[in-house]
Formats: structure tokens, C-alpha cells, sequence
């Protein structure tokens, strides 16, 4: 026998067990195959030698390019490929036109609010958002009150998580804005999946995400034209990788917080001809850590001074330190009356209904719907410190009710969403898995989306949680041309 | 470019270097040791020459080669060697090829299998791939690279560290320099661990003798390997780095003009012992010099 074969048991129908009926990207409501995915009609008829062909394939050209993230620390530490599931994840588009614009909507709303917040507080003023909700924020950061930032832009980079509740309604899951990452692997998947799925890519017509980079550096030139560096924390970093590829393709210097230094209140980079000065700093590094002498003093990935010149105006950042406050989970909820507030018009893509703990009446709904809430501690990101109450027994109830009664501010609670699936090839069957997806946009003179976006994929048939830092895998995203 | 990438891509072609040769040195060493009338060649001495610090106790020689191979703690086995040169080009992942990066992740992979190195007959075979893999990507450099700032810091490395390769294995030859009339395959080892045999033979037509070897891996301009021609070739990259230069330039000049009017009269006269130590503390003083200069500037506005 082959090792192709031992390694695909043969099944007589790899779709046994796949459930139908259910919100599937793949299978429609009746449980047949959608009718965007059938390009790939021909290929589910092919031997699955051939599917098991492409999986290592995949995994090659991830490995060959180094596409790897770091697992542990130290003399521990592991370089990993990344999971990547072979089938793609694909979107009309008519359901891209409505996201794009959702998105685009909430990327230029997110920036006026941090802009608003660090600013004039219309919308404090106007009551929109409690002040004492925003003034305790663990996002907020009191030293940017009055500090205007290059062409007011705080946020020109986010990712904002998506997931699909209904045929044709997505709702935004988080937004990302301190330092989103993964769009290294939305390129690479492309990259891989022009590899293996030739033909059925030549018979599709899909977007094209080639021009991010350059989109990318655009952006930061519309907020100040001149030097821009990468900043990273460096090769031990879970997304080097990431940082490393997006400096190669917009030609810009990759640093790290040494190559760095302050002189005459302006950013310098040391360069093998002397120091030369800097007008921008895509930074990629958590804004807790740029200066130890502003903020975190046990940081040692950071510039010390950047804080205080970053005061002046001299130097771009992106994002601006301080954007976390969008970020903050509790201020999630907020968000569409941001969007009506600043822009006049209804969010295009709606939230998931979230109870703040510090409203008494919704910490009640909280602790009387245990079984029916997600606890999320507000300022965490990848999936960390997720709680199911259904998971939780009495006694551990008690506990938490303690702790959110204590400090009602740091968390939220939502309804257990649950969303769509798609299919994964494991072993010569294909198993459902919930996915969602985190377009990136950027905002330069105008907001813009890339027309793509990674689509993480839970674990297991059982988790709802697609972090890949939790277990999860990727799948490239294709979105069809009209 | 900044001070950090070039001393990145430096160390990098370094390193590269480095495997490309000692494995080569390896190869020649385990195959030709077989057939030498002395049979047992030095291997402790000859991995304490290349700067192997480990005191190996009651090891035989398939331990020596393995440890000088796959010890991932030793510094100059290959797979400490390929680990270093791939970290460092991971550091300056933005100016490296996807092609470089490529066969550096092969000869990462080839070096740091879990089950490399059990069998000892396919040892040739990985040797002669590293050396094929690091020569390859040395091709890279010149056809995938933008010939800017970075790939004249790259060329410096490889020269430098082309001429200490040469001069670690002349020292690790001093000891038996007396035994060669009786052993000939000691300067045909010599020759074969830096490419240099053929090239040996077009101009010498005499029998294989100590001064004539000597005379050939120190001052043939003409041999890439030798110390003349990898210091004029380190001249040529370090030429085409931003002035100013520093001191490290007017002391390769000043090599180049030593290893033009020295004879092997002379090292003879002095003996080969202190003529290669004064040679590797003028090397060793050029890349701190280079260090000083580009990698840890002092602070001065451009």
C-alpha cells in the first residue's frame, strides 16, 4: 500500500457524519452544495490521494517560507507551521459589497471616537457614553487628553472580527485595533492556494489582496509623507514573520526598539552611515512597552523618550498610542452609537448584544443567565480568558459573581452566538467548523478594505473559539468578483 | 541601512561561509583519513584549531565527527553554524531572498532532523550537501540580491571569514608539517579541503613539498581561497562600503601589501607558527575595526 493511501483511510462517502440543514458556508439550508462553491464540483469527485497531495503541499511551501509562528520560550521554543486548512473559505459578492461597507463604516466611526475621546468629548458630552465608562477604561490613556496626532489619524489599521449568524446577516464579533495581526497569512494563503488550486482558481474569478503592502505604506504616506520604519519586538516575536513581510514588500526598515533613539526630541534610526531621523513607526510592538520611561518600566522592547516626542507631532505613529480604548471590550458595545453619532447614519453591520456588569440591572440578567452567557474580560484579545457559564458549576459561579461584583468594569457577558461552519479536510473526510472572519482595513485619506480577509477555524466540531493562539486553524478567503 | 541589519547579513555570510568550509574540511578529513598510512589523523587538535573548546574523553573518531557535525552546543559544529546563519538572516528577513531564505531553511532542516546523523555511511552525502547548499546560496547572493549597501556588507563577511577558514587549517596542519615527505596525502588533504588541488597542479609540476603548498595557499593572488586572494577580494567589498571607512580599510591595505612582498623564505625563517598568529591578529583587529565602525557607530546626525 502507498504511504498516500495510509495516510487517506479510504471512506466510502467523505461527507459521512457532515451535518445538513444547519448555517454551513459550503451546504445552503437544504443541504446542498452553494452555488459559489462549484468550481470545486469536479475536484470533490478526485481520489483523496490527490487531496492529501495538496495538504502537503501546503505545508511545504508554508515551511519553505518560513510561515511559521513560535509556540513556548527560551530553549523550549518551537517554530510551528501554521494549521491551514486546504479548502477556502469563499464569499459572494453581493455579501462583500455589504461587509465592505459595514466595515468601512465602523473603521472611520472608531476613529472618531478615539480622535473624540482624546479630544473635545462631544460625544461624553452628548451622553452617547458615560464618561465614568470611558474614564475607566484599563485601555484609556490619560496622558494623550489634548495631544493631536498627524492628520488626526489614531487608528489606520484594524481588524475587525466577523462572524455570519444568518444567510445574509454578519455581525461584528471584536474590534482589533492595538496591533491586529494575521494578514501575512492571508497573502501566504494566497500564495499557496494559487499553488494547489490552479484550475479551479483559473474558472473562479476572486479579488485580488496583492496590493496590500502598497495600500499599507499609502496609508502612512497620507499621514505623513517621509522615512517610516516597522517596528518590532523582534525575531522571538509570534508574528516576526508577519512584521518581517510586510517591511520586505513596502520596502521599508524593519527595527527593533535598538535600532532606535532619541536625539534632539526627534526619533533616530541607527543606520551604518549614523543616525538618521524618522518621520513614522508602524509600530508592532503593544504601546504598553515603547518607553519605559512613560509607560510600562519593565519593558525592554521599548525607546526610551519615544513617549514624550510622540507628544509633539514630529513623529507618526500607527496606531496612535491610546487607540486601545476602542479596543476595550465594554467600549464594543458602544460602537454603533458611534457610528450614528459621528456619521448620522445606522451601522451597516451590527454587534452581538453585550450586558455590562456595571449596570446593575444587567449584571442581574448576568447572574440569573449563566447557562446562556459568554464572560470576556474587557481588555484581553486571542480568544484569553473566555468563560462559558454553561461550563462553570455552582460553586465556581459563586466565585465569578464575587469577582464581577468587585470589578464589574472588567468585564462583559454575551449571548453564546452561535455561527457558521464550514467544511476541513482531516484524514479523508471533511468535519464542520465554526469560522469567522477578520477582514483588515486601513484609513489613509479614505477608508479601505482589503478584499479578503483570514478566516479562522475552530479547533474542534464542539469549541466556538477560533483564536489560532487557542488551537485554530486558517483557510484563505476568496471573494468573488460580480 | 541600519547598523543592526548590516551586521545581521555580515554574520550571516559569515557563518555561511564557515559551513560551506568546515564541511568540506570534514569530508576530505573522514575520507581521506581511512587510507593514510598514519591512519588516526588528529581530530581533537584539529577541531581545537577551528575553535572547539569541548575536551572529548575516550571519544573514537565517529564521536568526534558526529559531535563536530550535529552538537548543536558546539560552536563550530555545521549545525551550530547553519542555526546562527539562519537567525541572523531571520533578523534581516527584509533584505534576504525568498530563494536564500529557502535553502537556509533546507540546511537548517538537513542539520537539525531528529534522526540525522545515526548512520555515519550518510555522512558524506550531508556533508557534500551543505557544502553544494551553501555555494548555492552564495549564487543567490549574486543573482537575487540587490547589489546596495547590504550585499557589500554580505561579500565582507564572506572574504574575511574565506581568509580565516584558510588560515585555521594551515594552523591545523603545523603539527605534522614534518611528516609530509613520508605522508603525501597530508598536502593533498590540505589542497582538497579548500578546492585548491587542481588548481595546485596547473602551477606547481613539481612534487608535493611544504614550501610549495605554503607558498600557493598564502600568496597565489590568483586562488580565491588563498590568503592573498581572499584579502584582495575583501579589499574589492570593503571599497564599495560607506566612506568614511575607518581604520579597518588601511589595515587591509596594508595585508595586501605584506602578503605581496613576503616570501615563504621569510615564514619559514620566522616559522609558520607566529607568521599565521600574526596573520589571524591582523584579520581578527580588520572585523573589529569594521565592527567599530558600521555596526556600533558612535552617535553622530547623518
Amino acid at each position: 500500500m502507498s504511504q498516500n493511501l495510509q495516510l487517506s483511510p479510504p471512506h466510502s462517502d467523505p461527507w459521512q457524519g457532515y451535518p445538513r440543514g444547519t448555517l454551513d458556508e459550503f451546504f445552503d439550508g437544504k443541504g446542498v452544495m452553494r452555488h459559489l462553491y462549484r468550481p470545486f464540483a469536479e475536484v470533490l469527485g478526485q481520489p483523496f490521494t490527490q487531496w492529501d497531495r495538496r495538504k502537503r503541499v501546503a505545508d511545504e511551501v508554508f515551511r519553505h517560507r518560513g510561515v511559521t509562528f513560535a509556540l513556548g520560550a527560551g530553549a523550549e521554543r518551537v517554530e510551528r507551521s501554521i494549521p491551514f486548512d486546504i479548502i477556502p473559505r469563499l464569499i459572494g459578492a453581493a455579501h462583500w459589497r455589504h461587509l465592505e461597507h459595514g466595515l468601512a463604516q465602523r473603521m472611520t466611526a472608531l476613529n472618531f471616537l478615539v480622535s473624540d475621546i482624546y479630544g473635545a468629548q462631544r460625544i461624553l458630552k452628548a451622553g452617547v457614553i458615560p464618561s465614568e465608562f470611558v474614564y475607566s477604561s484599563p485601555l484609556l490613556k490619560p496622558r494623550m487628553m489634548g495631544i493631536r496626532v498627524p492628520k488626526d489619524r489614531w487608528i489606520a489599521v484594524a481588524g475587525i472580527d466577523v462572524v455570519r449568524t444568518g444567510e445574509d446577516r454578519y455581525v461584528v464579533l471584536e474590534d482589533n485595533v492595538r496591533s491586529p495581526s494575521g494578514v501575512s497569512y492571508v497573502l501566504e494563503n494566497r500564495l499557496v492556494s494559487s499553488s494547489i488550486w490552479p484550475q479551479v482558481m483559473r474558472s473562479t474569478s476572486v479579488h485580488p489582496i496583492v496590493e496590500y503592502p502598497q495600500r499599507l505604506l499609502d496609508t502612512f504616506l497620507s499621514i505623513t509623507p517621509g522615512k517610516w520604519v516597522v517596528l518590532t519586538p523582534g525575531l522571538y516575536n509570534s508574528a516576526y514573520f508577519e512584521h518581517s513581510l510586510l517591511s520586505s514588500q513596502m520596502g521599508l526598515d524593519l527595527v527593533e526598539s535598538h535600532d532606535l533613539m532619541i536625539y534632539r526630541n526627534r526619533v533616530h534610526v541607527r543606520t551604518t552611515q549614523g543616525l538618521q531621523p524618522i518621520d513614522g513607526i508602524y509600530r508592532r510592538v503593544d504601546e504598553d512597552f515603547l518607553d519605559p520611561l512613560v509607560f510600562r518600566a519593565d519593558s525592554l522592547i521599548g525607546v526610551p523618550g519615544l513617549g514624550s516626542v510622540l507628544a509633539h507631532e514630529h513623529t507618526a505613529l500607527v496606531n496612535a498610542v491610546g487607540c486601545g480604548v476602542a479596543d476595550d471590550k465594554g467600549m464594543y458595545r458602544f460602537i454603533p452609537d458611534a457610528v450614528r453619532f459621528y456619521l448620522g447614519e445606522d451601522p451597516i453591520l451590527p454587534n452581538i448584544p453585550t450586558y455590562l456588569p456595571s449596570i446593575d440591572s444587567e449584571r442581574a440578567y448576568i447572574f440569573e443567565h449563566w447557562d446562556d452567557v459568554v464572560i470576556k474580560p474587557v481588555s484581553e484579545s486571542g480568544g484569553k480568558g473566555l468563560l462559558f457559564g454553561r461550563d462553570l458549576s455552582s460553586a465556581q459561579r459563586q466565585v465569578w459573581r464575587e469577582e464581577i461584583s468587585l470589578n464589574p468594569r472588567s468585564y462583559i457577558a454575551q449571548p453564546v452566538v452561535t455561527f457558521s461552519t464550514a467544511p476541513v479536510y482531516h484524514e479523508g473526510r471533511f468535519e464542520p467548523r465554526y469560522v469567522d472572519l477578520r477582514p483588515f482595513c486601513l484609513l489613509g485619506d479614505d477608508p479601505w478594505v482589503l478584499p479578503g480577509g483570514l478566516t479562522r477555524v475552530s479547533a474542534s466540531q464542539e469549541s466556538l473559539v477560533v483564536n489560532s493562539s487557542q488551537g485554530g486553524a486558517i483557510k484563505d478567503t476568496w471573494i468573488l468578483r460580480e | 541601512m541600519l547598523s543592526r541589519v548590516g551586521e545581521n547579513v555580515y554574520w550571516m555570510a559569515r557563518y555561511l561561509e564557515r559551513a560551506q568550509n568546515f564541511s568540506r574540511v570534514l569530508a576530505v578529513r573522514r575520507a581521506q583519513g581511512a587510507q593514510m598510512l598514519a591512519r588516526e589523523t588528529n581530530w581533537p587538535g584539529l577541531l581545537r584549531t577551528f575553535g572547539d573548546i569541548h575536551e572529548p574523553d575516550g571519544w573514537d573518531t565517529r564521536d568526534l565527527i558526529h559531535h563536530a557535525i550535529f552538537e548543536g552546543t558546539c560552536p563550530i559544529s555545521l549545525r551550530f553554524t547553519v542555526e546562527r546563519a539562519r537567525e541572523n538572516a531571520r533578523m534581516a528577513r527584509e533584505i534576504v531572498s525568498p530563494e536564500m531564505w529557502h535553502v537556509l531553511t533546507e540546511m537548517h532542516a538537513l542539520l537539525g532532523a531528529r534522526d540525522s546523523g545515526q548512520d555515519d555511511d550518510t555522512w558524506d552525502g550531508l556533508l557534500n550537501m551543505v557544502t553544494m547548499d551553501a555555494l548555492t546560496f552564495q549564487a543567490l547572493v549574486q543573482s537575487t540580491l540587490l547589489h546596495d549597501e547590504a550585499y557589500y556588507f554580505i561579500q565582507v563577511g564572506t572574504t574575511l571569514e574565506r581568509a580565516l577558514s584558510t588560515l585555521f587549517l594551515l594552523m591545523s596542519y603545523l603539527d605534522n608539517l614534518a611528516g609530509w615527505t613520508h605522508e603525501p596525502l597530508f598536502a593533498v588533504n590540505m589542497l582538497k579541503s579548500l578546492t585548491g588541488y587542481g588548481a595546485f597542479r596547473r602551477s606547481y609540476r613539481m612534487s608535493l613539498s611544504v614550501p610549495d603548498v605554503l607558498e600557493f595557499l598564502i600568496f597565489e593572488k590568483a586562488f580565491p581561497r588563498s590568503l592573498a586572494g581572499a584579502s584582495n577580494s575583501l579589499q574589492t567589498a570593503m571599497n564599495a562600503l560607506p566612506e568614511p571607512w575607518g581604520p579597518a580599510k588601511s589595515k587591509v591595505g596594508r595585508l595586501i601589501a605584506q602578503l605581496s612582498y613576503d616570501t615563504i623564505e621569510m615564514v619559514m625563517d620566522v616559522t609558520p607558527v607566529i607568521y599565521f598568529s600574526t596573520l589571524l591578529d591582523q584579520f581578527k583587529t580588520i572585523h573589529d575595526d569594521l565592527s567599530a565602525r558600521y555596526f556600533q557607530p558612535e552617535v553622530q546626525e547623518v
